[in-house]
């Protein structure tokens, strides 16, 4: 058996000597799927009973376990699945392919005595999240349509700005620290309609899981958490159509075979209404999105597999032809898996994606366009050594383009001057390797390195600055101001600017303390090389993305967590407590009065910071059963300080940098004290369910003015030390009910219909507190609360 | 661009509601206050300046005005210096004559004493460029009652303007030439309250870039953009004028001391043009 081996000596032998042989082994593989439609399941765990030990499906369906000669009994389970259980005798290699049967009937689950199904209190990997497309159906949301990202919200350690704000926030990180993958695509813009929905079509979706800490090596680039989803692979047996249509958006979803269990097709899409917000303005305009999911999926043979998938969505926001913004993503995405033993897997994955937001103001005269670009290519391997032992390598490239901004004139009686704003190019490479590793029956160690190496490419201007200063404090004004540069410099697109290396460690274990609880604790270094520019609490559409390079520094993050997760005796609950702390390095802050948008020159208004986040998490999780749901609380502190550099001498004045906020530690604008989510579910017949969600939130850090002074005519509230205050305490219940109609087993089509309220109670939630001076002329402060109580109906079909 | 947060901030207050409420409020450290932005005309060889002083006060009250001990205006070049003095029955107010050439292309330092204070800021003068026309355009942005105004100016191709745009009823637009360098430039703005028959004054300005930081911060916080989710970040507003002890005359500023005590306000000194419109 091999055992006790140094991660390094590790990876020699692994490159070197390639797969290693345990005696009188042999190994098991193949994939899992569902029954119906042949696809693929991720996460299913396949049991041995008698060696106490398992393994699950990778995001492909794929499993490999070596095991020594002898009879087993196999348990395949999954959730929302029926058990399979399986005999074999392993006396050569083997291929088992495992159908397993949708679970309709909610039944309770069926119990092996004296097996612990539940993998995930085994396995090292801690504060990730899981979420079935069912449950994420079944959470009421505000205008009834079904939401990734708010359904995330629920969650321990996850908040985000409030109901019409973008992104989400995962232990006190902020919103661009997350990586958010669609097929393994990096998506950079998540929402729809300035937040009210994210870009994700449910219906398109298999799996959903947030890592929110002990990231594993194979993800890099973001620092907070990891958002992966996959989409699904298409039904290889039979054509489907399902869709849905509700009081903002409808959608539709096609899926089925080309070639019969072979390739299969998917092709998805979603629209809101022209007329959203029609009626709220007397003159013309719109607010809607659609998205679009298309895939392909193709067996070449038992060993290779190909994945042609893609993303379309798009934003358009129009105000009278005098302003139109549109924006959205695009990601094209080829991969192929192939298997070069029944122990070796890999895929190899090419993905373009973009961002674009563009812009016309027609009473400025000029249209403006700026977005991301990548390309990315990515080879990634998992070697099922031997039955404690799977290695996952990799290496990853991404190169980028920035196009910070381009602004055209909108006609010929427009002033304004066509410009380019200096666009700006980096490289990503990464290179990992991540070790699960058995070491007794108890305790299992997962552990690997990534070395990440990032080039600011050359670009066609820059500036420099006097002493490589480009922000200046003025000791007389004690404020920072913005250099001007001594001389612009022409480098081109061959040199680099700025190179950055970093090796990024990654530890977790598990302790088993019993048969049905364990001890777990991570380390995890990540690196950042991308910021987004945004200085407001939530991002913004146009918010643009700026690479690390001579001025501003790659954030570096540090987190410790530690958890007790415990099955209660053979019963359906289970509890997830964890308490993290992170430290950041590098969170780029803004100079008072700092103006990002179309900045060409953004290092001028910025300064390295840092953060760091501490907190508690506690989940109580029922999954199986009529009644499903959880209970979640997170007791969290998330702060920031962006300290002063020094003494600066200017015109014979010296003084000490004052930093930002005084240089003190201030509350981000997503520091949360206490956060209770509560998500049921109650299955009370075959036609109807329940559900419910209940949020409990203290209110998010605000200011509130120390004064007022009057300036030209102008009435200027003022504020002290930043995120002091904050806004009224959060709270809100959301139910819904969905109705089946009797499903005719001569019939294929199936129906349902989903009654939902939103903030049942009309709670007025403040999104914010403003301070302003009324038409009477008296100042006052005004809570702007965005949804009251919200009733919808959405009709959902599929045959 | 600023307008597209506006815009944001205009929808989603569309679909939520707002209401008043009642916000406890921290204590207010009282600060001076100086309103001191001097407009230069070409059409005039000299002007009646107006400075005024107040104090800061909580958010819920009003700004008492502040009675200074001494008030100057001194050229740096020249080394000549101009009393301002209180205006009678408009307390807080300081006014003097001041001839364009005392102003222009100079370096100035404004004096204030207050309650045993010394306070001073420096400012240069700011040039700028005519206005080659207002005019009343029919376009609409948010509502059939919008007044759309287009002012139309050349810019000047031989050096990096910014420019405050004064639209009357205290409605002010800051704006950048890097996208319009030496062109003849138009935009229009639109006003929500005006009716035919109003006269609006337009007034172009010139400044420089730390007034518009200062500037940008005063419009965001003062006007409707508020503290959404499309928040930036809010400050105490830092100004230019200094509150400094050790001072005896302007030939050793460099020797005195600064405190702590600053006051809140600018002082700046900046070329105007401005056209009168009637709406109708």
């Amino acid at each position: 058996m091999v055992q006790r081996f140094k991660a390094l000596t590790l990876l020699f032998l692994v490159f070197l000597t390639g797969i290693l042989h345990a005696q009188q082994s042999f190994t098991l593989s193949g994939k899992v799927w569902e029954a119906k439609s042949n696809e693929s399941v991720i996460g299913a765990n396949i049991i041995i009973k008698e060696l106490q030990t398992g393994t699950s499906t990778n995001e492909y369906g794929f499993y490999s376990i070596t095991l020594p000669k002898g009879t087993y009994t196999l348990i395949f389970s999954s959730l929302g699945y029926k058990n399979s259980v399986q005999t074999v005798d392993l006396n050569s290699n083997m291929k088992l392919n495992m159908p397993l049967e949708e679970d309709t009937e909610e039944l309770e689950a069926v119990e092996i005595s004296g097996t612990n199904t539940n993998l995930d209190i085994r396995s090292p990997q801690m504060s990730v999240n899981t979420m079935t497309v069912k449950s994420i159906k079944q959470i009421p949301v505000v205008l009834g349509e079904a939401d990734v990202i708010k359904s995330l919200l629920l969650l321990p350690g996850v908040s985000s700005g409030g109901e019409a704000s973008s992104g989400f926030n995962v232990r006190g990180g902020a919103a661009d620290q997350n990586l958010i993958l669609l097929d393994e695509a990096n998506i950079f813009n998540s929402s729809h309609l300035f937040g009210l929905y994210s870009v994700f079509n449910p219906d398109a979706i298999k799996d959903v899981k947030l890592y929110k800490g002990g990231i594993p090596a194979r993800y890099g680039g973001r620092v907070s958490s990891v958002l992966d989803i996959y989409q699904k692979e298409g039904n290889t047996r039979e054509f489907h159509m399902n869709g849905g249509i509700g009081a903002v958006a409808s959608r539709i979803l096609m899926e089925g075979p080309i070639i019969k269990d072979r390739t299969s097709f998917l092709i998805g899409g979603r629209a809101s209404y022209v007329h959203l917000l029609l009626p709220l303005f007397d003159v013309d305009n719109s607010a809607n999105f659609y998205d679009l999911n298309a895939k392909i999926s193709h067996r070449i043979n038992e060993n290779n597999n190909i994945y042609f998938s893609g993303y379309f969505g798009r934003d358009k926001f129009k105000v009278n032809e005098s302003f139109v913004n549109t924006y959205g993503n695009a990601v094209l995405n080829f991969r192929w898996n192939h298997l070069f033993s029944d122990r070796l897997f890999s895929n190899f994955s090419l993905i373009y994606s973009d961002y674009d937001y563009g812009l016309k103001l027609d009473f400025v005269g000029f249209n403006w366009k700026s977005g991301i670009q990548n390309m990315n290519l990515k080879y990634d391997l998992k070697h099922y050594l031997t039955q404690n032992l799977q290695v996952n390598y990799g290496v990853n490239n991404i190169y980028y383009i920035f196009n910070p901004g381009k602004i055209t004139p909108t006609g010929s009686g427009s002033g304004i001057i066509e410009d380019q704003l200096v666009k700006k190019y980096a490289n990503e490479l990464a290179v990992y390797i991540d070790i699960e590793h058995e070491v007794t029956k108890n305790l299992t160690l997962q552990y690997g390195l990534r070395y990440s190496h990032f080039t600011r490419l050359g670009q066609d201007e820059i500036s420099v600055y006097e002493d490589n200063n480009p922000v200046f404090y003025n000791p007389l004004l004690q404020i920072y101001q913005q250099s001007l540069p001594i001389e612009t410099r022409y480098p081109g697109r061959g040199k680099s600017l700025a190179t950055y290396d970093n090796f990024e460690p990654r530890f977790s274990f598990s302790l088993l303390l019993n048969e049905f609880s364990s001890i777990k604790g991570s380390y995890t270094r990540l690196a950042q090389y991308l910021h987004l520019l945004s200085n407001t609490s939530s991002p913004t559409p146009l918010d643009v993305w700026t690479p690390s390079g001579p001025f501003i520094k790659p954030q570096l993050m540090d987190q410790f967590a530690f958890g007790y997760f415990r099955e209660i005796n053979n019963s359906p609950y289970t509890i997830e407590s964890e308490v993290y702390y992170k430290k950041l390095k590098n969170r780029i802050d803004y100079i008072d009065g700092a103006q990002l948008i179309a900045n060409e020159y953004i290092e001028r208004s910025i300064l390295n910071g840092r953060a760091r986040a501490y907190g508690l998490e506690f989940m109580l999780k029922k999954n199986e059963g009529k009644f499903t749901g959880w209970l979640s609380y997170t007791l969290s502190k998330s702060e920031q300080q962006t300290p002063g550099r020094g003494t600066v001498t200017y015109n014979g004045y010296t003084a000490e940098e004052t930093g930002i906020n005084n240089g003190e530690w201030y509350n981000t604008p997503y520091d949360k004290t206490h956060d209770i989510a509560f998500f049921g579910n109650y299955q009370w017949n075959e036609k109807w369910t329940l559900n419910g969600n209940f949020i409990f939130q203290t209110g998010q850090p605000t200011n509130y003015p120390i004064g007022q002074f009057e300036f030209e005519g102008l009435v200027v509230p003022y504020y002290g030390i930043r995120n002091q205050e904050r806004l009224p305490t959060y709270h809100r219940l959301d139910i819904s009910v969905i109705y089946k109609p009797k499903h005719r087993p001569d019939k294929k089509w199936e129906s349902e219909w989903v009654f939902s309220i939103y903030n049942v109670y009309n709670r007025r939630n403040a999104a914010s507190i403003n301070f302003r001076r009324s038409d009477e002329g008296n100042n006052e402060a005004v809570r702007i609360a965005i949804f009251g109580i919200v009733p919808s109906i959405t009709y959902n079909f599929k045959f | 661009m600023k307008n597209f947060f506006l815009i944001i901030i205009v929808v989603l207050s569309f679909i939520s509601c707002e209401d008043v409420v009642e916000i406890d409020l921290p204590e207010n450290q009282e600060r001076l206050v100086v309103d001191a932005l001097l407009r230069v005309y070409d059409s005039l060889p000299g002007k009646e300046m107006e400075i005024r002083t107040t104090l800061s006060s909580n958010f819920y009250d009003s700004n008492p005005a502040a009675e200074v001990d001494l008030l100057s205006i001194t050229n740096i070049d020249t080394d000549e210096s101009i009393d301002f003095s209180p205006r009678s029955g408009d307390p807080g107010v300081y006014t003097a004559y001041i001839p364009n050439e005392f102003l222009v292309d100079a370096t100035l330092l404004l004096l204030i004493e207050y309650d045993g204070k010394t306070f001073v800021s420096l400012a240069n003068y700011i040039p700028a460029v005519p206005i080659n026309s207002v005019v009343q355009g029919d376009g609409k942005l948010f509502s059939d009652d919008d007044t759309e105004i287009i002012i139309n100016f050349t810019d000047d191709g031989n050096r990096d303007d910014y420019y405050l745009f004064d639209f009357d009823l205290n409605e002010y637009i800051l704006s950048e030439d890097s996208y319009y360098q030496g062109e003849e430039f138009e935009f229009s703005f639109f006003h929500e309250d005006v009716r035919p028959g109003d006269i609006l004054t337009i007034t172009l300005m010139g400044v420089d870039l730390e007034f518009v930081n200062y500037m940008n911060q005063v419009l965001s916080q003062s006007g409707a953009q508020g503290q959404g989710p499309f928040q930036t970040p809010v400050s105490a507003i830092r100004g230019n004028i200094i509150n400094i002890s050790g001072y005896d005359s302007v030939d050793n500023i460099e020797d005195a001391i600064i405190t702590d005590g600053y006051a809140l306000g600018y002082f700046a000194v900046v070329q105007a043009y401005s056209k009168t419109i009637n709406i109708h």
